[in-house]
Formats: structure tokens, sequence, C-alpha cells
């Protein structure tokens, strides 16, 4: 039965002896994210085990799961501490070199990473996806067993909640919060250490601490990768809020869609209760606080924070306008301070090293270290955390390692749904709040999603306001028939059928968007419309002027032809097209036909490597005599 | 409980009301005669489908709510929380000026139960057969009710609702998720999770109960599993696909992957193949960008499966 601390020494004691226990063994952890589960990090785990046993190495090895590592393209990961050696992509045939090698004290060379001169780097901190990195928040994550309260405990984990409620009175934690100048991580970017004062001091009890962890920006993973992996850093920041706002109750908010996550946060609370870190006379002090853990359902829009407080409530979550705002009636109309993760996440390393070493870190007018989920088109997908101010061109290219399969950049989008995109004139732009949002863009939760020139921005755009009418509340006009209306506007132009006033309409209903719309999906749903019309408008003239896809993506404005002279008639194509659209005799080419295809793509895959046969046209069907209007910049507008 | 005169009463009442009675409302109120106590709408249907087994839940409740409604049975008291009813002896003013006649004694069986049908066979009404011209009205705005709520009762059949037992044994597991819950009203959406987790899909009969027992509507708790999109209200298949369309998986191909899992299945996303194996979906983003485009049956992940690997996984299952 866990004994309750009751101190600041205690919980130091208590790491020593942590600390000391591993001391004389050597630790193998495995990356457990729900991204290397994909990758059957579970299956590895169950097998170095086996083979731990196998060797009789228990007494010398210890197994330990840990949360995400963030290195997503090459799990699953394993590294040995305390040497910090990281091997990547690690499958169950590895397992026995891995255990023999461990035992003796030796490195598993052909695991570990390669860089482009076949020279291995050895330590995890080395690696160019790492070093380029600043890991605050997610710098735990690879050391620690998200399940276990006693690991946290070890790297140091609570001393800061025990010193706030030891030495530090409530007003004092809000001080050094807003002179950190810590800015809400979720997208709004606005200062949590004024939004604390406003609800400590707002009237009304009682009140209530959320944590917002209903991402659901597609291509975003950041919160999840905390929760899960660290759990207890971002209860300990929540403790430490709602100390300093005066709060007795608190909710985790999380997607039911991740439920791993849901599974480690319930387990932390549980823990955390036993130790007497929740509930009543937290730590010896007289402070009580308990949480409670709510499921999201499966909307997008709940994410807003007034909708997911109608979501805690049992109601249909659906945004309320703001004024007025949670801070002062929110839950049950009462004064809540509602959070995002990483924004919690951050509270306890504020704590522990003070304000001042938090504004190291950063731009001026945006401290500390964001997390980005680099998605997309790169080389190595996965989180990446850095000090504000990094460039782009930093993180896709030093970082993220470039385009892969060797194509060009075109753009990234940042910010999720909200966002916009990002051109290549524009990578040098340093990263924070107030230079993506001047660029038109937002930075938004993190996602960054990398496209090259097989991406077409038309498709791309038409995508994601798919994505925003699906998910919209529907409760105002703006917002639900703007979306509408948009998502015919580009149907048309996808098929070819666009018209020369497209262009204004959308960015007139873009205008009305941003300015009436009663919540920020429907403010900020034109970004993406807006920025890809300003950067990309040659893209959606040849769509309009030319019926012509350059990034050849749109299905009716392409044809799949078979090049006769590459073509040796094996006939792999035929067996692979769904339709039967393609013909030809045995040994002889082949040839598809146009009407029938449903451009799946699916001969191409099957077409052999030594033929690659088959090729995507664009603008040889559907070309039509038009008047010709000068485009602006000059591309090549033949049929390619 | 009632003499034989307040029965006919009341029986004469029912016709004269132009209230109609059908088959299923016949039982209704015969199981309420015959069982000298108060019953709780669990008991009434179990006693009801056993002598007429085309009677579920949802009609049991129509019916209680038609009946109080028309005053002709009315709540007594509660039975650890489940509202009793019986058939109402006690009444207010009547639309008729004069009272009806008693019904001649010899209508009494030898086992001293008395049927409805059995009135209604014998002219018992004073006034004739037919009625005035009111009662035809009422008469056919109840029909195209109750053809209504016929109707409805024959959808929920072919959508394969559950069988007695299992509908009695729900409750009690019901039940328990709304105690875990603390009964609140506010945790709808939580426990509303859980009873998906245990069946897949929210039956209208779960919900129904659900709804009774927190004091809830139907179309409120409608307007909860219409919004949210995690819920379903139609059965499912026994596997779920879901593929990712989010936009790391979108730029890397997932319209591509789920054409190729709509050409082998045969069905859209959203919809359920035609032997309830699998039902097919797509979210949002599934976390593991890595992976893109990524597909997950039941909890396994697969990377960009082609069309032969395709098959070869889904035969597994």
């Amino acid at each position: 039965m866990p004994i309750k601390i009751n101190s600041l020494n205690d919980l130091k004691q208590k790491a020593n002896k942590f600390e000391k226990q591993l001391e004389s063994s050597t630790v193998i952890s495995i990356c457990s994210g729900t991204g290397c589960k994909a990758y059957s990090s579970d299956d590895v785990y169950s097998g170095l085990q086996r083979e731990i046993k196998k060797n009789k190495a228990e007494g010398k090895i210890i197994l330990k799961r840990t949360g995400c590592h963030g290195y997503c393209e090459r799990g699953p990961i394993v590294v040995i501490y305390p040497q910090g050696t990281c091997y990547l992509g690690v499958t169950e045939k590895d397992i026995p070199e891995i255990v023999g090698k461990t035992i003796k004290g030796e490195v598993a060379e052909s695991l570990v990473y390669k860089d482009e001169d076949g020279k291995p780097i050895f330590k995890e901190s080395d690696i160019p996806f790492y070093k380029f990195q600043k890991r605050v928040v997610l710098s735990n994550n690879s050391k620690i067993d998200p399940k276990s309260i006693d690991d946290y405990i070890r790297i140091g984990g609570y001393q800061s909640l025990a010193r706030v409620l030891e030495k530090m009175e409530p007003e004092d934690v809000i001080k050094t919060v807003k002179d950190a100048n810590l800015r809400g991580r979720g997208g709004g970017g606005f200062p949590a250490g004024t939004k604390w004062e406003i609800t400590r001091k707002a009237p009304g009890e009682p009140k209530y601490t959320i944590v917002n962890s209903d991402e659901g920006d597609p291509g975003a993973y950041m919160d999840r990768s905390i929760l899960e992996g660290n759990p207890h850093s971002v209860l300990e920041g929540l403790i430490i809020g709602a100390y300093a706002v005066g709060s007795g109750k608190g909710f985790v908010f999380v997607r039911h869609e991740y439920p791993q996550t849901v599974e480690n946060i319930r387990m932390a609370i549980k823990r955390a209760r036993e130790y007497g870190l929740l509930g009543k006379n937290i730590l010896d002090s007289g402070f009580d606080f308990d949480v409670e853990v709510h499921e999201g359902a499966g909307a997008f829009v709940s994410g807003e924070e007034t909708a997911l407080l109608r979501s805690i409530e049992g109601k249909v979550g659906e945004p309320t306008p703001k004024p007025p705002y949670p801070a002062t009636e929110g839950l049950y109309s009462k004064p809540t301070l509602i959070n995002n993760v990483e924004t919690w996440a951050n509270v306890p390393f504020i704590i522990k090293n003070g304000a001042e070493w938090f504004r190291t870190l950063g731009t001026k007018k945006s401290s500390g270290t964001k997390i980005f989920s680099l998605v997309g088109k790169v080389n190595n997908t996965g989180l990446v955390e850095v000090p504000m101010g990094v460039t782009l061109r930093d993180i896709i290219f030093k970082i993220g390692g470039g385009i892969k399969n060797g194509k060009k950049f075109k753009a990234v989008q940042t910010g999720g749904p909200s966002g916009g995109v990002i051109p290549g004139e524009l990578l040098d732009l340093p990263i924070d709040f107030d230079e993506l949002t001047k660029a038109g863009t937002m930075m938004g939760s993190g996602g960054m999603v990398v496209m090259d020139e097989s991406d077409c921005m038309v498709n791309v755009t038409h995508y994601f306001l798919k994505f925003l009418a699906d998910e919209s509340c529907g409760k105002c006009v703006p917002c639900r028939e703007g979306l509408r209306q948009m998502i015919y506007i580009y149907e048309r132009i996808m098929e070819g059928k666009g018209r020369e006033e497209d262009l204004k309409l959308l960015s007139d209903i873009s205008m009305l968007m941003k300015e009436a719309s009663l919540c920020a999906l429907g403010t900020t749903a034109p970004n993406i419309v807006v920025t890809t019309l300003k950067y990309f408008r040659e893209e959606y003239e040849a769509h309009i002027y030319y019926n012509i896809c350059p990034a050849k993506v749109c299905r009716p404005l392409i044809s799949y032809v078979i090049d006769k002279n590459k073509c040796a008639g094996c006939g792999s194509c035929v067996k692979a097209c769904p339709v039967d659209a393609i013909t030809g005799e045995n040994k002889k080419p082949h040839s598809i036909d146009d009407k029938s295809c449903i451009k799946c793509g699916s001969c191409m895959e099957a077409c052999p490597e030594k033929y690659s046969a088959i090729e995507k046209k664009t603008g040889i069907a559907v070309v039509e005599e038009k008047e010709k209007k000068e485009i602006r910049s000059g591309m090549n507008i033949k049929s390619q | 409980m009632e003499n034989n005169t307040n029965i006919q009463t009341y029986l004469q009442r029912i016709k004269k009301r132009g209230f109609r009675l059908t088959k299923t409302r016949t039982i209704v109120l015969d199981t309420l005669l015959e069982n000298q106590k108060e019953l709780t709408a669990g008991e009434l249907f179990f006693l009801s489908h056993k002598k007429y087994s085309k009677i579920g839940m949802a009609t049991i409740y129509r019916n209680i709510k038609l009946l109080e409604e028309e005053s002709l049975i009315k709540r007594a008291g509660f039975d650890e929380g489940k509202a009793k009813y019986r058939i109402r002896t006690g009444w207010g003013p009547t639309r008729k000026k004069s009272d009806p006649e008693p019904v001649k004694s010899k209508l009494v069986k030898s086992s001293g139960q008395i049927k409805t049908t059995d009135i209604l066979m014998g002219n018992t009404n004073p006034r004739g057969t037919g009625g005035s011209y009111r009662d035809v009205e009422r008469i056919n705005i109840i029909q195209g009710q109750l053809n209504g709520w016929l109707n409805d009762l024959n959808e929920i059949k072919e959508k394969k609702e559950l069988e007695l037992e299992d509908v009695i044994k729900d409750f009690g597991t019901v039940d328990k998720i709304i105690n875990n819950h603390d009964n609140q009203k506010s945790n709808l959406i939580q426990m509303l999770l859980d009873v998906q987790n245990e069946y897949r899909w929210l039956p209208k009969h779960i919900l129904l109960y659900i709804g009774s027992k927190l004091d809830i509507s139907l179309t409120d708790i409608y307007g909860i599993t219409t919004f949210y999109k995690y819920f379903n209200l139609e059965p499912i298949g026994k596997h779920s696909i879901i593929v990712c369309m989010g936009t790391a998986c979108h730029v890397r191909g997932a319209m591509n992957l789920l054409q190729r899992i709509v050409n082998i299945l045969g069905v859209k996303p959203g919809d359920t193949t035609g032997d309830y194996k699998f039902t097919l979906d797509t979210v949002n983003c599934l976390g593991c960008c890595a992976l893109g485009p990524v597909m997950m049956i039941d909890n396994k992940y697969f990377s960009n499966p082609s069309t032969g690997k395709l098959k070869k996984i889904l035969n597994r299952f």
C-alpha cells in the first residue's frame, strides 16, 4: 500500500532512492508511444523480455517501456542507458543481438543511425534529428515509463509542486508565470499568466481548471505524446495552476480516439491520489484538488474552449459567443481556467528553473520552446521541439532531413485546418506566434505538413474545406454556408469547369467568414483559401483557364497513358485495374480507355519498374480553345 | 383491487372516448387487469411479451405514455427508482354527460377474469356502434399515429434487435454504467461512450432506458448521438476498418488506399458489408503520421497495404 508523500524532502529522498536502484543496472528502454506501437513495439518488448530471461540477466538489465521519443519515422526506438546508445527501426529479429551486446557492454552497430557518409552515430542526442532541437517538454519522455509514478519522481517529478505549496503564495505563482511570458500553446497564444490572474480575480465559486487535450488537428499529435508519454508532468502543472487560481476541481478532456493516452492519464491520476498528490490535503499543505477524466466523442469543434465546456456539461459541443470568456464565466457559468496540454506541461519547468530561464529561450515576444509535428513529404517525420524563433528552413531541412525522394519543396502548411500555407520564398521566417500570423497563416497548435511538387494546392485547400465543413457545428450562417459554397466552387474548378469570377468570389466569401463567424473555426477557415490564392494563384488559373492540374492530382484533369515504346505487354496493369479499363494483346503494348478509367493509379503502381511505361498526363483529354489570359508567373502551360 | 363494476365502467370509457384498442394495447391493458399489483415497465414488457411476441420494449414505453395521457393508467409509486403503473380507477369529469350503463354480468367468465375483447365483441355500448363525428376524427388521428409507430417497430426489428433475454440483461448492464457515472445527467456522453464500447452501437431500447432513468428526453439524447461522430445508431460489423484521412496521410495517398479498400469490399465509407463482417469508416487523424497512409482494423495498424496484401489481410479476419 503506497504511503502518502508529505513534503518536498520526502520527494527528494524518494528520488534518490529510485535513482540508486538503477545505478548498478543497465536499462534497455523501448518506445511505447502509439506510433511505435503501430510498428509492433509491443511484440519487440515481449521478445526482449523473453530474451533477457533466457540469458538469466534479470538482475543486470532492467527493461522499460517509455513514452514517445518523437523520431517516429524510424520507430521502434530502443535506447540503452546510461550510455544513451540509440537503436532505430528495431524488429523482433534484432532482439538477440541487442540483448547479447548489452550484456557484454558492447554496441550493436548495425542498428545505429548512419549519416550520409555511413559513419555511425551512437548517442540519441547526437543524431541530426535531435541535435538541432532543444528538448524541454519532451525531454523526459525517453527516460521514464509513463505508467510509473515512481519513475517520474525519480527524475525530480512533483518537486516543483512541493516547492509551490510550501514556499509560494498563489499570487507569486501567477507573477512567475506572467514574468516568464508563457503563451497558450493550443493555438491562441494568449498570455497564460494574464488568464490565470483574471480567473483568480473573477467572482464565483467553485472554480474549475481544465486540461484541453482534444487535439483535433489532423496531422498533429504533440499533445498525445505529452499526455501519453509523461502524464504526470501535465498533472503537476495542472495542480500548480489550480492552486494559483484557487480551484478545487479539475477535468482532463481527452479524445476518445487516443485509447493509450486515456489509459495512461487515468492511471496517472490513480497513482497520484495514492501518494496524496491529488485529493484532500495535498502534500500536507491544506490544499484540496481532484481531477476527473472526460473523453471526447469525435467532434473536432469540441476542442474550441466554449464547446469543450458544453461537452463536459453533457450538452452538444457547440461553441457559444465570447465574451463572456471562460475565465469569468465558464463551466456551469463559474470561473474556469482552461489551457492546452503543452501549456500545462511547461509550468513545472518554469517553476523549477525560473521565469528568467524561460525567457532566455525563444524570442522577445514568444518565450520558451514549441513542439511541432513535422509530417508529410519530409524524410524525418516526427515530433520536433525547438525554441521559438528557429526558421522553417532549419526545421524542414536540418531537422527534417529535406524532402522525401529528392523532390522539390513546394509549401508547408502550418496550424492545422485553421492555418495557411507558406511558400518557398518565405522559408526563412522565424517561427513564433506573431510572425506567422503576419504572413497570413498561424502557428496554431503546431501541425506542420510539408508538401512537394506532387501536391496540388487546389486539391489540398478543398481537402481542408471539406474537413471544416464536416466538423462545423452549423450554428452560424457565415461558416455553415460559406464553407459549403466555397466547396462547390472548388469542386467545379477541380473538374475543369472553373469560371473567371470564381477567384473573386472566393476572396469575398473569405472576407465575410473572417468578419462574421461565431467562433475561431469559421474565422480561421479562410486562411488556407487566402494564402493559396496569394502564393499559388497561377495554379488556380491553370485549372480554370487551361484545365491543367500542374501537380497532376485532380482526377478529372489527368489521364493515365501507357507509353507504347516502353510497354512490354506483360499484363500486370490489366490485373490491377479495378474497372477493366486496360486492353491489349499479350506482349503487345496495351492501352487505357480514358472514359472508363477512374484514375486510381493502381496500374502505375503495378507496372514493373524496369518498364515504367505508365505515366500521368494533364491537359491532354480536356484542353479546349479558350481565350488565353496572361498568367502571373510564366509557367509552361503546354500539355505536360 | 377493482370490483367488477369498475372494470366495466373502465372499459366503457375506453370505447366512448373513441380510443381505438389495437391488439398490442389490448394485451397491455389485459396484463395490467390480470395482475393484482402495480407493474413496472420491465415487468409489463416481460408478461406482455409472453402473450404476444411481437411486442418490443419500445412499444411498451410508447403505449404506457399514450395510456397515461389518456388517463387510462397511472403511475403508482416507485420500485427502486423504476415507475410502476396500474389501471386508473378514479375518474375526473368525462366528456359525455350521461353515465355509461353497467355491463350485464353474464359477460363475466367463470374464472372471474374479464377480457376487453369480450366486451367489445358484445354490443355493450348503449349508444350503439359507430360514434359521433369527433370520435371518428380521433380514431383516424390515433390510427395514423399507430401506423407510424408500427413502422418504427418494424424498422427496429429489421435492424437485428436483440432477443428478449438479452434485453432484460441489458438493463442490468446499463444500470451499472449509469451508477459508475454517479447518475449525473452531465455525464451522459461518458455513459454513452461506455454503452457503445460494450455493444459496438447504441440500441434504441437502451437509449430509451437511459432517458427514462435520467429524465432526459429522447430528442436530447439523439441530439448528442447525432452530433458526436463516434456514436453509431445502427448495428455495425464485427470488425471495424478505419482509414486515416488526416493531412499527412492525405498527401501520402490516403485516397488511393481508400479506393483500393472500397474496390475489394464493395461498400462506401460509413457502410457495413452485407455479411456484417466489416464496417468501413474514415477518421481525421490516427496520430501515426510516419506510417501514412494508415489503415486500422480493430486495433491493428497497417501501413499502405497494396491490393494483394489487403486481400490477404481481410481474409485473416
